[in-house]
């Protein structure tokens, strides 16, 4: 019996073996910070900053859900939408905004935009004309947008009704003008459905799916850990492989003055 | 310890100073355009980036345009002008007053970036001055850089020659 423990224990102490398993259950680990990290070292390139990811579970994970203000104005056609921060035209995404959306209505050809301090001037199509603001002489803490009986664009602010002249280059107080203002409904199923998935479909990039990769975060809070203890085995492999490499080294030129 | 001190302050004083931010408003639009039209500001007037005046626009600013209208404020042959671009990741505000298609005043009113304020300076600003619209859409002064501030030099260099562009654009069709 102790005949067949002593080359166990042999084997146990030799550093061929720690290297060899080490190195086998590092491998995996390794593989993914390796990758992980000349991806990371090419993002730009990769541009896996502007690419996102739809994966329903993943973005579960990462805790992306709607936002709980929703705010949505129907035009004729289709509808003006703000999620959280992001305002799309029917899909078309048109841009960010951390003011809440009034409302919005088709005035000459254009789309007129209310936020709490800003009004934007957008074609039919959602490309920006122009946003005005208190430099513009928009009137402060605007709560509603609305056309006035002679078809004027008209908004609600903190010192009354302002009226806007053709070109909406001037406002004027105008406290007795008579307006149907805009009101916001709710979004039609399908296209909340839709705007949902975009919606988180842009909260999630590639880059920080790498980057939790590369971390282990993305294996929650012990992955961080896991990822610690392959750099440490990384750290034992080059040590073991340079003594390994020494020893040989250090043996065979004894053989040779040997021989 | 004594002896330390005034090293400690040194250390102190130059981590204040790397601190400082270069951001700033330096001038109010309105502040600007009385200036320029000694407290007489003409009716705001607009101009469409559509068509060719488009396209050259996006030649000069080696993008998109991002607006389609643009304000100007104009008395005969003055105009002036309130334009923004981005240096590296900040839009930068300049104000150029424009006669007769040259450069009459140049001056920076808001400053975001957080280095390459430099440009808001009058040893700068001055370069422009007189400054005009060669046929390549150049302009005709030659302005010297600033090292490490060239996207900001640059992003005023692209202002000017729209402002004067623009002016070109207003005065034809006047």
């Amino acid at each position: 019996m102790s005949q067949h423990k002593k080359p166990r224990i042999r084997k146990l102490r030799s550093m061929y073996i720690w290297h060899r398993y080490i190195g086998l259950s590092a491998a995996v680990l390794v593989l993914i910070l390796a990758t992980t990290g000349l991806m990371l070292n090419h993002t730009e390139k990769l541009q896996l900053d502007s690419h996102y990811v739809n994966n329903d579970w993943l973005l579960d994970q990462y805790g992306i859900h709607a936002p709980n203000n929703i705010r949505s104005y129907p035009l004729s056609d289709r509808w003006l939408s703000q999620w959280g921060e992001r305002l799309f035209l029917g899909p078309i995404d048109i841009g960010e905004s951390d003011e809440k959306l009034l409302g919005v209505l088709f005035y000459n050809d254009m789309l007129v935009m209310a936020l709490k301090s800003e009004i934007w001037l957008l074609t039919p199509a959602g490309e920006l004309i122009e946003k005005l603001g208190p430099n513009e002489g928009i009137p402060p803490a605007i709560n509603a947008i609305g056309i006035t009986k002679d078809g004027q664009v008209a908004v609600m602010a903190a010192h009354g009704i302002y009226i806007a002249d053709q070109d909406l280059t001037t406002w004027q107080n105008t406290p007795a003008a008579i307006t149907t203002w805009v009101d916001s409904e709710k979004l039609p199923a399908a296209l909340r459905q839709r705007l949902l998935k975009k919606y988180r479909g842009h909260g999630l990039s590639l880059e920080r799916i790498i980057l939790d990769l590369h971390s282990g975060r993305i294996f929650g809070q012990y992955g961080i850990y896991v990822m610690d203890t392959a750099a440490v085995l990384m750290l034992f492999l080059a040590t073991s492989g340079s003594w390994i490499w020494l020893i040989r080294q250090l043996r065979d030129r004894q053989r040779r003055r040997k021989q | 310890m004594k002896k330390y001190t005034p090293l400690l302050s040194l250390l102190i004083f130059v981590s204040c100073i790397a601190n400082t931010s270069a951001k700033g408003v330096y001038q109010s639009q309105a502040a600007f355009l009385n200036q320029a039209f000694a407290g007489d500001i003409p009716k705001v007037s607009l101009i469409w980036l559509t068509g060719d005046i488009r396209k050259t626009t996006t030649q000069i600013l080696q993008h998109k345009p991002s607006r389609l209208r643009i304000r100007y404020w104009a008395r005969a042959t003055r105009s002036a002008w309130v334009l923004e671009e981005i240096g590296k990741e900040r839009p930068i505000t300049i104000g150029i007053v424009i006669n007769e298609g040259r450069i009459e005043h140049l001056r920076v009113l808001a400053f975001r970036e957080s280095r390459g304020d430099e440009v808001r300076h009058d040893f700068f600003t001055r370069q422009f001055s007189q400054a005009k619209l060669k046929p390549d859409l150049q302009l005709s002064n030659n302005i010297d850089g600033i090292s490490g501030a060239t996207l900001s030099v640059r992003a005023l260099d692209k202002l000017a020659r729209l402002a004067l562009y623009l002016d070109q654009q207003r005065q034809s069709k006047n």
